[in-house]
């Protein structure tokens, strides 16, 4: 009771606040326009030079329109381009936690549609696509088109399948992990419900399911880092596969080594 | 924020006035508590802390101009009060959206540099919002003249970068 009439205080006290608020700018800003060209000389947005202002704004736009920002001008582009940004624009409209690994294919953050994300499913003994459809809430031709399944035979041979998400709710605070999944053929961002798949030790190959990508990850962090096979395999593997953590692990390690020649 | 707010609501007993010069040499005299919420005046403050008289005190900021502190200070007055207060949180954002909804671009620009030199985070924040909010689905080349920014790319390279991200140009508002 208390509480609500406090809270209808504070609406008074704002609308009053915010009637004073408008005449007294309405006032000042009635005698200062004498600056209203804006040119690239005279431009007032020399605050956006700031990376760390232009950073705040940009943080704030969808997938599309950051791509667009990385067009605008070089400033913008090595803000807008910055791998973290992206991710964080891809996570933001489903109030994701995280993005675990990086996608074989730079155009997989474009489209953030729930389509992009999938529960796995690892399959049990009795498991039939019907009681997946019910147990997840989902229908049965959407898990099918989702794991290009043409009969409901194939499930045994599988270790796993992919359930659309039913609700946006299930991403909410959620860990996604970029897979390429053999059967979907394409790149997904993985939900696990039961946690994490770190804590089976199998799932290092499960994250990179097919031999041929594991060796294209392997293939450009041995490019990006120009080190040798095993070292780039050492920081994948202490990385847990995941691409950005293996190369700032490495660039931490080439930091400690550099202060360790100058010392 | 709770720390800062509950500072300043020690410092507005004291109702002390700071005399604050734009950069246009204008003189506006402010409450203490107002005037320390600006990171430049809060440490010339503390640096001329032995001054006995405040009153005495002129804070020159050199980077803004009358018109924009004069349009800044009840702002921050004002937000002030409102966080001294338990109030929820969408109150607060209901007096930013009153703040920010008539602003026109150029003022909001000025306000942006202005905030950022001043360290008013939270006005920061909210403005940084504006600015997104609109630029939101326009051109690269809205975008370039609303904010005034000079192209700087060669013709190849903005080639190259559009050819990366074609889906980005789809559908997007007429300038």
């Amino acid at each position: 009771m208390g509480c609500c009439g406090d809270q209808n205080d504070a609406e008074e006290e704002l609308q009053n606040h915010l009637l004073s608020s408008s005449s007294s700018s309405a006032s000042a800003s009635s005698f200062t326009d004498p600056s209203t060209v804006i040119s690239p000389m005279n431009s007032h947005f020399s605050a956006l030079a700031c990376p760390d202002t232009l950073r705040l704004i940009l943080s704030k736009l969808s997938v599309t329109d950051l791509a667009r920002a990385s067009c605008v001008c070089r400033a913008w582009s090595s803000v807008a381009s910055d791998n973290n940004m992206i991710v964080l624009a891809f996570m933001a409209p489903w109030k994701l936690k995280e993005v675990v690994g990086m996608p074989l294919n730079g155009s997989f953050w474009r489209d953030n549609g729930i389509g992009k994300f999938a529960i796995s499913h690892r399959l049990a003994r009795g498991d039939t696509v019907a009681s997946l459809a019910v147990k997840y809430s989902v229908q049965v031709m959407d898990i099918k088109r989702l794991n290009n399944m043409m009969s409901d035979h194939g499930i045994y041979s599988r270790e796993r399948l992919l359930i659309p998400i039913s609700s946006p709710e299930l991403l909410i605070d959620g860990i996604c992990y970029i897979e390429f999944d053999t059967y979907a053929k394409r790149e997904v961002a993985v939900l696990y419900l039961e946690g994490a798949p770190e804590k089976k030790p199998s799932c290092l190959l499960n994250r990179v399911t097919s031999v041929h990508g594991r060796r294209r990850i392997i293939n450009s962090l041995r490019r990006s880092m120009q080190v040798d096979d095993e070292t780039a395999q050492y920081y994948l593997s202490i990385s847990n596969g995941n691409l950005r953590a293996a190369l700032s692990e490495f660039s931490a390690d080439l930091e400690w080594e550099r202060q360790g020649a100058l010392a | 924020m709770a720390s800062s707010s509950s500072s300043s609501s020690c410092s507005s007993s004291s109702e002390k006035k700071i005399t604050l010069k734009s950069s246009d040499g204008e003189a506006l005299n402010v409450e203490k508590n107002v005037a320390l919420e600006f990171e430049p005046a809060k440490g010339f403050l503390e640096d001329n802390s032995e001054e006995a008289d405040d009153e005495a005190i002129v804070v020159p900021l050199p980077n803004v101009s009358a018109a924009v502190l004069s349009e800044l200070i009840p702002y921050v007055k004002q937000r002030l009060e409102l966080s001294a207060k338990p109030v929820q949180k969408k109150l607060i954002k209901a007096f930013d959206d009153q703040f920010t909804r008539h602003l026109s671009d150029d003022k909001l620009g000025e306000l942006m540099l202005a905030a950022n030199y001043l360290g008013v985070n939270y006005l920061l924040d909210v403005l940084c919002d504006v600015t997104a909010d609109r630029i939101k689905n326009k051109s690269v080349e809205y975008v370039r003249e609303f904010l005034g920014i000079q192209n700087d790319f060669t013709p190849e390279e903005e080639a190259e970068l559009r050819a990366q991200c074609p889906w980005a140009f789809e559908g997007v508002d007429q300038d």
